[in-house]
Order: structure tokens, then C-alpha cells, then sequence
């Protein structure tokens, strides 16, 4: 403790009057020692000691009980005990069980006479004779020594090395690959076959297999330049896009659900997938993908087009998994927090960021006060929908993509407006104006609230001026004092379930346009904005807001308030449609003209809904992140724990891939993420241009550079070649991140064209790629080869491929025919055949799949009905075209058999009579489906 | 043994374990060649297996396990209550308490309290181990479904069978060592069961799905819809007579794991259907499980089937009675009385499934978990529900070294909050890895750059309800 003299004043000041009154109160200090003696220290050594002294097996939460210092310094959380003041002393906070995060002991709350001594005594000053010093942890990172690390030192050119045999390399790549192979006294391979080649090329570069005819011509041809002219040829097919964006969909965790308990469908997000297979045709450089990524809905644009892609680009931030269940919405916008940069982390940086949550990073030199940096740049950014961060589940974070010519909307708005009038005439009052008064709460289905039912905040008025309305009024609010006004219709529902909740207004030129409307039901509140100057169909002057889950004789309400309007808003009546109503009320028509309105109403509702259709896709909408309204640094969480905030950092990067004596320099009014986006994509950047660089080696070659593509960190592995690894990324940014020409220069490489025979068996692992690495032939390939080959593939590119999205991804059917790439991809629901064959889990960052060989791929290969159709189907292609079993290896494993698998076929195919040809076909279509030579690409 | 097949073995090929094979393999081979071989436990564990009933929804323990005079004799009064829900979080609130809708009375030798809900259960409780002061993460059903399943409310973790057989390995080639039965697609679905980052032959294998009858329940391509068995034979026999010739040149070893799985694969066809096949089962048992009555007859199925896996050596067997709605089965929060539905669909199966599994011998090593995500409020909810609880609630383990006949900790007098012996359900997580033998805080496996575990950071073992 300081001196008192060398306090500020007041404290001084105060600090002496408190140990005065300490004096007043108890006589002396004996008697407070006395006190401690007999009550405290036995109750703290009984009860605290075993975690909290130096007796703990283990210190927890580096507070120390067993002396005075030890409280009084404290331990994560700061202070046990402010002496004197037992509400605010963390430790009665923890023994009385109060702080949800905080109850100590953790297994039995003390007896409440325990609870009393201790305030008693905090209040007398807490008087403690024990001595003893405590250490306090600090971060023991060494920045310097951390940059040591190869990793975090910038990428250095090195010459390219000799070689002994200057004939052997195509290019630079061989003559690294070479001369470490030779300083080893070991050989290349020989060079794979043309046949081999063709296939290998045509699945890494487009994920489906070459047809017969092109295989035909590629053998025939002999010129030197055949090989590279197939490469320009596949590099320019939007097939490559398919396949290359996939590979990038795996390292964005691209998903098209939420993931957690619930796993709420994002609608939008093929966008972001259409944007990654473009992004590979169109060979975007990869540093604008990455500020793309992370700051598209802040960079500069020439072109609305422009705009809308780098929107769509940025949807990377708000598509992770996230539990969106989860109530404790301070833990939630960390946890999103957290997925985002560990996200950021892996794809971007190869760095396990996670790590640093709780605490300094283990391994890496990552202090806690490093990934708070980050994280105040992500707290910074608005990733949840409105509604999902006030309170409800189901939005996200989107962005309004812009159109060319927006009166185009302006007029379709209109006429659907126009229709929408006509079609509620038809249906309510048929042979009758709209504008004919009141509605009778008694003639609507379900539950009615009426205006004069419901609970008024400020001041309406009363008004019939505009048909119609419900029971004998509605109100406005005269389009004055905004925000401060609601109206709220309250009431509970006879059953437990969802009901659809209709708001009703009288609608027109002069109302708001962005009603909000706040419905609380089961789940929470969930706020809907409505457009009252559009009429409302439903029976007459009703719109739905929605269907939400309600309980049982709990409340239900709806709020019409005000806030953030212009124009006047409406409240007139609330309609709850109870679980299992028909949608159309029944309402009295006449007889007569009874065919003629109903054909009236098909013809009007068809054009509606074309209309509508129209509108959604001129009104589209990206997942994307925007600013927060409020930009501000973060604060340490001490363990990770929410409400447990230690310092304040500045919003920042990783210090360790920082060029020593620069800084972050985030502008107060910016997130910092177009700051981090130039930071990450900066060519001086020690890390990104290697992970990328070396993801592409890995799809090509089978394996990393650095095998562990996602971790390039201390817990990562090493590279085997580190000069090749910096000499190809800073080609990669000399050459302006271009993905492609990175590719073509792999390819074009004799290391890519090797065979996979080896010819040794030094190195088992082939860490010197002195073979060609095996690879399996991925989920999406086996998909789309076996639809390929039974005519059944649907070429449609891009585009929504959810059918009918609902709220949930809850037992989807996947019934769609097209590229794989396409096919919904979803957090908790996923095709069985993507499933089986290693497809990445869409929860985390994939940079390497996982190779398996487990039964349950056999059983899908041999019992499956898709495997059995397509077999069926192509068998059936093959008959037609009096295929022989030579066209049937072609055409399935790209190569004609062997002189035994010949003779095995043809035996094979003997044991059928004449009369099962088809089923003998099907069989060994689905035989060579499931062969070894087909699950391969040698 | 060919060589190819051991390396089969270490190449973690396969998803099915290999007693079978580890013994062939002699006592050269090491067992951590297989990925899934047994692993000798490192701690003195009695339990070799779990079966996990997994009531989702969140039972009402004060309507069931947990008697509380003072709930009845308090019934209809006021009740301060701190809101766990997003629009009430931390905000006091007052409910009114609704006494338990059943009767409870002692049983037993060991005089525990049951409800006139479980009359089948209330038999065993002299085997049964009460946990009456359990608490959780979470309120809403996913995260705490989650949580119970894997430790965590939101982030990826791997379900608890995964972390079983990924530190036990299991005893049966021709069967997974993580077998889940009927599981529910909803409440976070296929993560329940799922490796996260843990090698994929830890994923949890699905028999059967919530929703549909467990009469059809099997494992998915087991059957082949169009071929009988012995024209798929030669097909098979053609397949592997290709393999065989492709692989020969090439001297890989994935080639001839990739063959050795299909070998795996189809002599888990041959084998599989029969284990899940009722139908060798004798009247009475079947009469005993509950099977052929209505109310009865799916999760009678599920537990006979689950006791058929654990004779075979399967390692986490769980028996998931729920559904595909999204309010789960156990989730009244209106119409209490519906847990009575619940309650006889469930309670004679279980009943039988312990009864069954004492009789042959096998309840000495098989931990038996009876348990929800969370509990219910002890204060109504509307007129007569009850809202979730995750603050305390009660979940009872059988068998597998477990105290029998014993009742730990308690809940507040009206069974509101857990106060006395509390136990977080990172300490039962903990505990149960202590039973089977595993240390929680030393069965870790690194990913990203750092070792997880089951039980995050936290976890204490309650040695207190081991016998």
C-alpha cells in the first residue's frame, strides 16, 4: 500500500477516515485480528484453500487467500476484497452465489452465517496479520525471439539452386525440387503417362474427368506444347471456377446454415459461393480477394456491379456457425467475435488465433492482448441482423445489393401495389369498393385485438378518414414526436404453437414506410419493419408479419412503435392466426359472378406473384457486415470469460507478423477492418502470400509444401522446402496474386507431370515429391463424375439452389442433379454422399480434408441407390451405343483395361444370360465406380 | 497377417475396431497401430461401455426423482425468480410454484423417493445412482443439448461417444464403437454425434432416425435394395478381383487399406443386421421390453438393441427417445400432465433394459445414463407447464462402478437451484471418463494448435457416487 501522504488527496483523505472509523468502531486491531482468528481464517482455509493458497495443487485464477497480499492484490479478476465495502468485494459476490459466472466454492454455496462473518469482517476493514508475497504472471511473450520464427520472417528471394542433370527441369520449381532430391542421392520418378496425365490435370483443374473423345485427341496429338495447351484450355473453363471455388469454399467454412442447435438457412448465401467460382474464372488477384473478404462493404468502387461483388465478397465475415440460440447475448456477440477471427486466423494468416482467448498463446507468440486487438476491430463491425442481436434468431446481416435503373423498382413496387389492391377488393368485398368503413373484429378469423384494446405510450388520434379499418377506429400518431410514441396489443393465446400474426392499418400515400413492428412470442422478441403506404391484402386492411412460436397462457404482443419513421404511422388491430387456419378467412360472397371473380383473382394473384418475383431479385440482398454504430476498442476478457473484462487495447493486428516498429494506426471513426484487409494483403506481409502459395501446391500436388496447410505456427509443421515456399510466393506477388499463373506454372512443372510409381523407398512419406502423391478422388468428383457419365448431370450454373428455404436446415432432401458445388450445403444437414467421402465439416476452416477408409464408403459404393442408378444409367448409355467393355474402362476410369481385367470383365459378364444385359452392364458400371482405379487419380 | 492388412490397420482405414484382428495380429503388434483397438484404460475403471438413454426435451425432476415436501406444501405461492431467458436474463422476476402433478413414495431398501410417473424404474432404485444437484450451460434446448453432449454450448467440439472411443478404442471389428440410435435431427442434430476434429472413424453411427419407426431402424447401406446376397457375392468377388489387379503394381499402401475395407465393410453386412434383428429374442423378453405395445414398442426396441450392441462389445451405445419438432419430447411447457405419455413410453423399456442387463451380468460394466439436457422450473409456466431449468436438475447412472442405492446432492426446497454437492455437467462428463477408466483431464487430442479435451478447462471427478 502507498504511504498515504503519496495519494491523491481525496483517496488520502478518505482512506484515513475509513481507518479511523475502523479504530472508532473496533477498539483496537486486536480485536479485529481476534475476529479473523476465530472466524476467517478458518473458514477460509477450510473452504478457499484448496484452490486458492499455496497448498493448490494448482493456483486457480492466480488468487492467492493464504495472505493479506494475496487478496489484496487478487487474482485475474483483480481485487478480492475492497476493505470496508463487502457489496462491491468480488469474494462476497462469489461465496453468495449471486454472479452467474462467479460462485464460489463452486459445488456448495457456504452456510449464510459463514457469508455474514465474512462481511462482517470486510466491513471491519479486514484486518489480516498474514504476511507473504504473491507473483503476479505476466505475459512472458518475447516478441523478438518470437520473429525468429520462420514463419514470421518476411519471404527472402533465393537463387535457384544448380543442378547435376540441367535436363531433367521444365522450370525453377524442378530445379528446387531436383537439386534437394540430389543433395538426398535420390532420383525423380519417370514421367507419368499421357493417359495418366490427361485424367490428373482435368480433375485438378476442373473436378470432372476428360471425355473418351478428348482423351482421343490429346494422345493424338504429339506436339510439345499439348500439354500446356490443355492447361490454358481447362484454366479458361467455368469449370475451373467450380472446382477451385469449392476448394476455396472449404477454407472460408462456407456454409449455407447456421450450424448450433437450431440451424437457421441463410438464404443469401450463394451469393458469396457464385462470388468465389467467379473470383477463380475470372482470375481475381488474391490480395483484392482478401480485402474483398474482410472490408468489401468499405472499398471504393467505379461500377455498381463492382459494388455489389465486393459485398458479396465481405459476406465471408457473418457466414460462420454460429449458435444463434444462444440467450446470454453478451456471450453470443463474442462468441461471433471469436469465430471470426479464428476464422480470419486460419484462412488468411495459417495461424490458430483461437488460442489466445483465454490467455497468452501457448506455442505461438500471440499475447491475449493481441487477439483483443482483433477482436475490438470485429466488435467494432455489425455481423448479426438487427433483430438477432436485440433479440430474435432469425436474421442476419445483409445488405441491400444496388440495381442499375432503381425507378425499374420504383415501378414495380407500383404496380404491385396496384394489384395487391385489387386482389384484396376481389377477395374481400366482392362487387364492392375497398373503401367501405369498418371491419367487424367478429368477422375475421382467429384472435383480434382492436386499437381500443390496446396499451397507448404517448399520444394517438383517433381517425376513420381511410377505409378501412377494424371495430370503430384506427389510430395515428399525426406524424409527431417519433420514437416516442408505441402502441402495444397484448393478449395470450389459447394453445401453444405458431400462429401467423396479422397487423392491420389503413393504408396510404402519407404513412411510414418503415413501421416497426415488435412481435414477442416464445423464443423472444423479433422486430419486422411494414410498409404502410402499401394497402395490406389479407381480408381487407391486414398484412403478415410473420409466423412465430407462441405458449400457451403466456404473453403474447405486438408493438407498433414509431422510432426511425417519417410519415405517419398507423395502429389499428392485431390478428392472431392460430396453428392449422385456412389462410383465406371465410367471407360472405354473393353467388353471382361467384367463376368470373375467381378466374379474375388466378389471373391477378399469377401476375402478383411474377411480380413479386421480379421485385426479389431487383431488391436482392448479400450477407455482409457493416460498421457498428458504435466504434470503440475492446477490452481484455480475462479467461475468456464475457463479463470478466481486464484492460482496454487499442484495436490492432498481430504483433508478431507486424514489421517491428510499425503500429495499426486504426482511424478512431474505422472498424479497422479495411486496415486489417491492407495489413493481411500488404506484399510485405510475412504470411500470406506462403499460405496461399502453399494451398495451391497442395491441391495440385497432393501435399503441402508445409502440411499443414491451415497452421503454419509453431504447432505447424515445417516446411520441406522453405526456398521454393518463398521463391512461389513472392512470384505470386511479383506476378500480381495471380491465382491462375501460379497454376499454370505448377502444372507446367515436370515435378506435377511425374509419375506416381515410385522408385524408392527412402522418404515413405514423399515429403521430397520425388512421385507424384496419389490423390483420392474427392466427394464432389465421385458425385459428379457418376451424374456425368449417366447423362443425368445438370450443366445450370449459379444461382439460389435451396428449394423452398424454410427457417431451418432440419432434414433437408437433396434431390438436386447439378454440380456438387451447388448442391445446398448445410451446417447440420448434409447429402449422405458428401457425408461419407471426407466432404470438410463446414464448422471449421479446411485447408486439408481428411483421407478415410472407412466401411461405410464401401457400403455406399456397393449398396447405395444413387451409385446403383447412375451404374444403371450409364449401362444403359453403353447398350445403346453397342458399347464394348473397352469403351465402358474408357469411358468411367479414362483408360482402356489391361489384359486381365479384360478377361475378369469378360467372364464376368458370361455369367449372365443372354436376356440380363442390362443388369450384367449395371454391374460393372457400378464395379468400376467402386474400383480402386476410379476412387484414385494416379 | 499380410503386411498390407497391418498397415491397413495403421492407417486408420477402418471404422471398426478389431479384437478379432489385434489377437491375430500377435503380441508383436502394437495396439496403437489400430486406431480403434481396445486401449488399455489408464486408470482403474469398472465400466467398459455407456449406454446413454437421452430423454431430450428436459424432464421435470420435481415431478419425478426429486421430492420436494416443500414444493407441495407451498403450491401456488410466490416464487422470486432470476431470469435465465434472453428478454428476463438476470432480472428478478416472481412465478407462482406448482406442486409436483404426481405422488411420490419411497422404494426400495434404500428408501428413494420416485413419482408415480416411473412405477418400472422405482423397482431398481437400490441399483440406481441419484444425482439430484446437476447444472448446466445453456437454457435454450440446442446449446444445452449440445453442452451435454460435447462440452460446449456453440464451438465444435466432439460428442462424448467419439471422446470414448477415440480413448478406449472398442471390442468388435465387425461393429462401430459408437453407435447412436434414432437420434434426432433437430437441437444441433449430427453435432451430438459427431468427431468435430477427432479422426472420423470416432463419428458416431446412426441406426435408425427419430421419426420413424424403430421397427425399420438400421444402419444406412447396410442391405442392398436389389441384390440377394449371394449374386452381390460375385459382384463383390469381381470388385475385389479388380482391386486386387489394380493395386498389385503399385505398392501403396491406401490402395490395399481401400480393399481391406471393403473386406470390413462386407463382413459387416453379413454380420450387422442380425445384431440389430429382434427377432431371436424370446417372447419374454421381448414381452418385458415393452415390445408389440403401442406405447411402448419403439423405445422397448431401441433399449433391446442397445443391450444386443453392449453385449457385442460396442463402446457408447445411446438410446435417444426424441423426436424431430422443435419443442423436443420432454419439453412441456404447457400440459404437464403429457409427461405421463413420455413416462410410459419409456419407463417399462428402461426398467427392462437394467432388469436385462443385471440378469446377465453385464450392468457390473455398463454405466447406464439416464438423463435431459437440463430439468423444468419447480413454478409453472402458463396453467400447467413448466419452463426449461438448467440451474438443477437430476440425472441417475447405473451400474459401472456407480454407488447404488445412493441419492448425491440436492436442489434448493423447492428444486429451483442446485445448492448442496453441486454437480456441473463438465463434473458428470468428468466422472463418467473416471468410470470407464479415462482421465478427463489427460485424454486430449491436439488440433489447431492447442490439446482440448472433453471437459474444456474444468471438470472435477465426484468420487463420492463411485462405490
Amino acid at each position: 500500500m502507498l504511504p498515504i501522504s503519496k495519494l491523491p488527496p481525496a483517496k488520502g483523505l478518505l482512506l484515513l477516515l475509513i481507518m479511523m472509523a475502523g479504530q472508532v468502531a473496533h477498539a483496537d486491531e486486536a480485536e479485529g485480528i481476534e475476529y479473523f482468528e476465530t472466524h476467517i481464517r478458518p473458514l477460509l482455509a477450510e473452504h478457499c484453500y484448496k484452490c486458492h493458497s499455496a497448498k493448490a495443487k494448482k493456483l486457480k485464477a492466480n488468487l492467492s487467500l493464504d495472505s493479506r497480499a494475496g487478496w489484496h492484490t487478487g487474482g485475474d479478476s483483480g481485487p478480492a476484497i475492497i476493505p470496508g465495502n463487502p457489496e462491491d468485494s468480488l469474494l462476497i459476490q462469489a461465496v453468495s452465489h449471486t454472479n452467474g459466472d462467479l460462485k464460489m466454492p463452486p459445488k456448495t454455496r457456504l452456510p449464510d452465517t459463514g457469508i455474514e462473518k465474512l462481511k462482517t469482517w470486510i466491513t471491519m476493514g479486514a484486518p489480516d496479520p498474514r504476511e507473504g508475497e504473491v507473483k503476479k504472471s505476466s505475459s512472458n511473450i518475447d516478441l523478438e525471439k518470437g520473429r525468429q520464427f520462420w514463419s514470421f520472417q518476411p519471404p527472402v528471394a533465393h537463387p535457384v539452386p544448380k543442378v547435376n542433370d540441367p535436363t531433367w527441369p521444365s522450370n525453377d520449381i524442378d530445379r528446387f525440387i531436383l537439386s534437394r532430391l540430389e543433395s538426398e542421392n535420390l532420383s525423380p520418378a519417370g514421367d507419368a503417362s499421357k493417359q495418366t496425365l490427361l485424367r490428373r490435370i482435368y480433375y485438378d483443374l476442373t473436378g470432372l474427368p476428360p471425355s473418351p473423345g478428348e482423351m482421343k485427341a490429346f494422345l493424338a496429338d504429339s506436339s510439345p506444347t499439348a500439354f500446356e495447351t490443355i492447361v490454358d484450355h481447362l484454366l479458361g473453363k467455368p469449370e475451373f471456377g467450380e472446382r477451385w471455388g469449392r476448394h476455396w469454399l472449404d477454407v472460408t467454412r462456407f456454409a449455407e446454415s447456421s450450424g448450433g442447435g437450431r440451424s437457421l438457412v441463410f438464404p443469401d448465401a450463394w451469393r458469396f459461393r457464385d462470388y468465389a467460382i467467379d473470383s477463380f474464372n475470372q482470375d481475381k488477384p488474391y490480395n483484392q480477394l482478401i480485402r474483398e473478404h474482410l472490408a468489401g462493404d468499405l472499398l471504393k468502387h467505379q461500377s455498381i456491379e463492382q459494388r455489389n461483388t465486393q459485398l458479396t465478397g465481405s459476406g465471408y465475415l457473418v457466414l460462420g456457425a454460429l449458435n444463434y440460440e444462444l440467450q446470454d447475448h453478451e456471450l453470443l456477440k463474442m462468441e461471433f467475435v471469436d469465430e471470426q477471427i479464428d476464422a480470419v486466423g486460419r484462412t488468411f494468416l495459417g495461424m490458430t488465433l483461437g488460442c489466445a482467448r483465454c490467455h497468452d498463446h501457448k506455442f505461438d507468440p500471440i499475447p491475449i492482448t493481441d487477439y483483443y486487438a482483433l477482436a475490438g476491430i470485429f466488435q467494432s463491425t455489425m455481423s448479426m441482423g438487427k433483430g438477432s442481436a436485440a433479440s430474435g434468431v432469425t436474421s442476419f446481416a445483409t445488405t441491400k445489393l444496388e440495381v442499375a435503373d432503381s425507378g425499374e423498382i420504383k415501378q414495380v413496387r407500383y404496380s404491385l401495389a396496384t394489384l395487391a389492391t385489387k386482389i384484396s377488393t376481389l377477395k374481400s368485398k366482392p362487387g364492392k369498393k375497398p373503401s367501405e368503413g369498418s371491419i367487424k373484429p367478429a368477422s375475421l378469423p382467429g384472435i383480434v385485438i382492436d386499437s381500443t384494446d390496446a396499451k397507448l405510450t404517448g399520444d394517438w388520434t383517433k381517425s376513420t378518414s381511410t377505409s378501412p379499418w377494424v371495430g370503430e377506429n384506427y389510430l395515428h400518431d399525426n406524424n409527431l414526436l417519433k420514437g416516442e410514441k408505441k402502441v402495444e396489443f397484448s393478449t395470450t393465446l389459447p394453445e401453444t404453437g405458431d400462429y401467423e400474426v396479422l397487423v392491420s392499418y389503413s393504408a396510404g400515400t402519407n404513412r411510414a414506410t418503415n413501421t416497426p413492428v415488435t412481435i414477442r412470442h416464445a423464443e423472444g422478441e423479433t422486430t419486422v419493419t411494414i410498409d404502410q403506404s402499401k394497402p395490406a391484402p389479407r381480408h381487407g386492411s391486414f398484412a403478415s408479419v410473420g409466423t412465430f412460436p407462441f405458449t400457451k397462457d403466456e404473453p403474447a404482443s405486438v408493438t407498433i412503435s414509431t422510432e426511425g419513421t417519417k410519415n405517419h404511422v398507423i395502429a389499428d388491430a392485431v390478428n392472431f392466426i392460430e396453428p392449422g387456419s385456412p389462410k383465406t378467412p371465410p367471407i360472405e360472397r354473393k353467388e353471382i359472378d361467384q367463376k368470373k371473380i375467381e378466374t379474375d383473382l388466378k389471373a391477378l394473384e399469377k401476375d402478383h406473384k411474377s411480380l413479386a418475383a421480379k421485385l426479389k431479385k431487383l431488391q436482392s440482398v448479400a450477407m455482409a457486415p457493416s460498421e457498428a454504430e458504435t466504434i470503440a476498442d475492446g477490452h481484455v476478457h480475462i479467461r475468456g470469460q464475457v463479463r470478466n473484462k481486464g484492460p482496454q487495447v487499442s484495436r490492432g493486428f498481430i504483433s508478431v507478423a507486424m514489421k517491428p516498429g510499425t503500429s495499426a494506426d486504426i482511424p478512431a471513426e474505422n472498424s479497422g477492418r479495411l486496415e486489417l484487409a491492407n495489413w493481411i494483403a500488404d506484399p510485405e506481409h510475412p504470411l500470406t502470400a506462403r499460405v496461399m502459395v502453399n494451398r495451391i501446391w497442395k491441391y495440385l500436388l497432393g501435399e503441402g509444401i508445409v502440411r499443414t496447410p491451415d497452421n503454419l505456427g509453431q504447432t505447424g509443421e515445417l516446411p520441406s522446402h522453405p526456398e521454393l515456399l518463398d521463391h512461389l510466393a513472392l512470384r505470386f506477388i511479383e506476378n500480381g496474386w495471380y491465382v491462375k499463373t501460379l497454376i499454370r506454372e505448377i502444372t507446367l512443372s515436370r515435378t506435377y507431370q511425374l509419375s506416381s510409381q515410385r522408385t524408392h523407398n527412402r522418404d515413405p512419406a514423399n515429403r521430397l515429391f520425388s512421385h507424384a502423391n496419389r490423390k483420392r478422388l474427392e466427394a464432389e468428383s465421385i458425385r459428379d463424375t457418376a451424374l456425368l457419365l449417366s447423362g443425368q448431370l445438370d450443366p445450370a450454373r449459379g444461382g439460389p439452389t435451396i428449394r423452398n428455404p424454410g427457417q431451418y436446415d432440419l432434414n433437408y432432401t437433396f434431390t438436386s442433379k447439378r454440380r456438387s458445388v451447388y448442391v445446398p450445403w448445410f451446417r447440420n444437414s448434409m447429402l449422405d454422399l458428401f457425408e461419407v467421402f471426407d466432404a470438410p465439416n463446414p464448422n471449421l476452416v479446411v485447408g486439408k480434408r481428411p483421407v478415410t477408409n472407412l466401411p461405410t464408403q464401401a457400403l455406399f459404393l456397393m449398396n447405395s441407390p444413387f451409385i446403383r442408378e447412375q451404374a444403371n444409367l450409364t449401362a444403359q448409355r453403353l447398350l445403346k451405343e453397342k458399347a464394348t467393355i473397352t469403351d465402358a474402362y474408357q469411358l468411367i476410369l479414362s483408360r482402356p483395361p489391361t489384359q486381365s481385367e479384360h478377361t475378369s470383365t469378360e467372364n464376368f459378364l458370361h455369367q449372365f444370360e443372354p436376356t440380363e444385359q442390362e443388369e450384367a452392364w449395371t454391374q460393372i458400371c457400378q464395379t468400376l465406380f467402386a474400383c480402386i482405379d476410379f476412387r484414385f487419380i494416379d | 497377417m499380410s503386411h498390407h492388412r497391418r498397415q491397413f490397420l495403421k492407417s486408420a482405414g477402418c471404422g471398426f475396431g478389431s479384437l478379432a484382428l489385434s489377437s491375430l495380429l500377435g503380441s508383436n503388434a502394437s495396439a496403437n497401430n489400430n486406431p480403434l483397438s481396445p486401449k488399455p484404460p489408464v486408470l482403474p475403471g469398472k465400466a467398459k461401455r455407456i449406454i446413454f438413454l437421452f430423454m431430450a426435451g428436459g424432464p421435470s425432476h420435481v415431478d419425478s426423482f426429486d421430492y420436494k415436501p416443500e414444493l407441495i406444501k407451498r403450491d401456488g405461492q410466490t416464487f422470486d425468480f432470476v431470469g435465465v431467458r434472453k428478454q428476463t436474463f438476470g432480472k428478478k422476476s416472481q412465478r407462482k410454484l406448482l406442486k409436483p402433478l404426481w405422488d411420490f413414495k419411497q422404494h426400495g431398501q434404500s428408501g428413494r423417493w420416485v413419482s408415480s410417473l416411473f412405477p418400472h424404474i422405482a423397482k431398481h432404485v437400490d441399483d440406481l445412482c441419484f444425482i439430484h444437484s446437476m447444472h448446466t450451460e445453456g437454457v435454450a434446448h440446442g446449446p444445452s443439448t449440445l453442452f451435454l453432449h460435447t462440452g460446449a454450448t456453440n464451438l465444435v467440439r466432439p460428442s462424448m461417444g467419439s471422446w470414448v472411443t477415440y480413448g478406449l478404442g472398442t471390442e468388435n471389428e465387425n461393429l462401430p464403437g459408437f453407435v447412436t440410435i434414432m437420434p434426432s435431427a433437430s437441437k444441433g442434430g449430427p453435432r451430438n454425434y459427431s468427431n468435430a476434429f477427432l479422426p472420423a472413424i470416432h463419428q458416431g453411427t446412426c441406426v435408425g432416425r427419430a421419426g420413424l419407426p424403430a421397427s425399420k431402424a438400421t444402419i444406412r447401406n447396410l442391405k442392398n435394395p436389389t441384390l440377394p446376397p449371394n449374386t452381390q457375392k460375385e459382384q463383390f468377388d469381381f470388385l475385389q478381383q479388380l482391386n486386387r489387379q489394380q493395386a498389385q503394381t503399385k505398392n501403396d499402401q491406401n490402395l490395399n487399406a481401400a480393399i481391406d475395407s471393403f473386406d470390413l465393410a462386407f463382413r459387416m453386412q453379413m454380420n450387422a443386421p442380425n445384431i440389430l434383428d429382434l427377432s431371436g429374442e424370446s417372447e419374454a423378453t421381448k414381452t418385458m421390453y415393452g415390445i408389440g405395445e403401442k406405447a411402448t414398442d419403439d423405445y422397448g426396441r431401441q433399449c433391446l438393441m442397445a443391450r444386443r450392441l453392449a453385449e457385442r462389445g460396442v463402446r457408447f451405445i445411446q438410446v435417444n427417445y426424441s423426436d424431430e419438432s422443435v419443442n423436443p419430447r420432454w419439453d412441456q411447457h404447457s400440459d404437464m400432465p403429457k409427461h405421463e405419455v413420455h413416462a410410459r413410453a419409456t419407463d417399462q423399456p428402461v426398467a427392462a433394459l437394467l432388469q436385462d442387463l443385471k440378469q446377465r451380468g453385464l450392468l457390473e460394466d455398463t454405466l447406464v445414463w439416464w438423463g435431459g439436457e437440463f430439468g423444468r422450473t419447480p413454478f409453472s409456466q402458463g396453467k400447467d407447464g413448466r419452463d426449461h431449468n438448467p440451474r438443477g436438475f437430476t440425472t441417475w447412472l447405473a451400474g459401472g462402478g456407480t454407488k447404488p442405492g445412493y441419492a448425491h446432492g440436492a436442489t434448493d426446497e423447492v428444486g429451483d437451484t442446485a445448492v448442496t454437492d453441486r454437480l456441473h455437467m463438465h463434473d458428470l462428463h468428468a466422472t463418467m471418463l473416471h468410470l470407464l477408466g479415462l482421465d478427463h483431464e489427460r485424454l486430449t487430442y491436439n488440433y489447431a494448435g492447442r490439446d482440448f479435451r472433453l471437459t474444456d478447462v474444468a471438470g472435477n471427478v465426484e468420487k463420492a457416487i463411485i462405490s
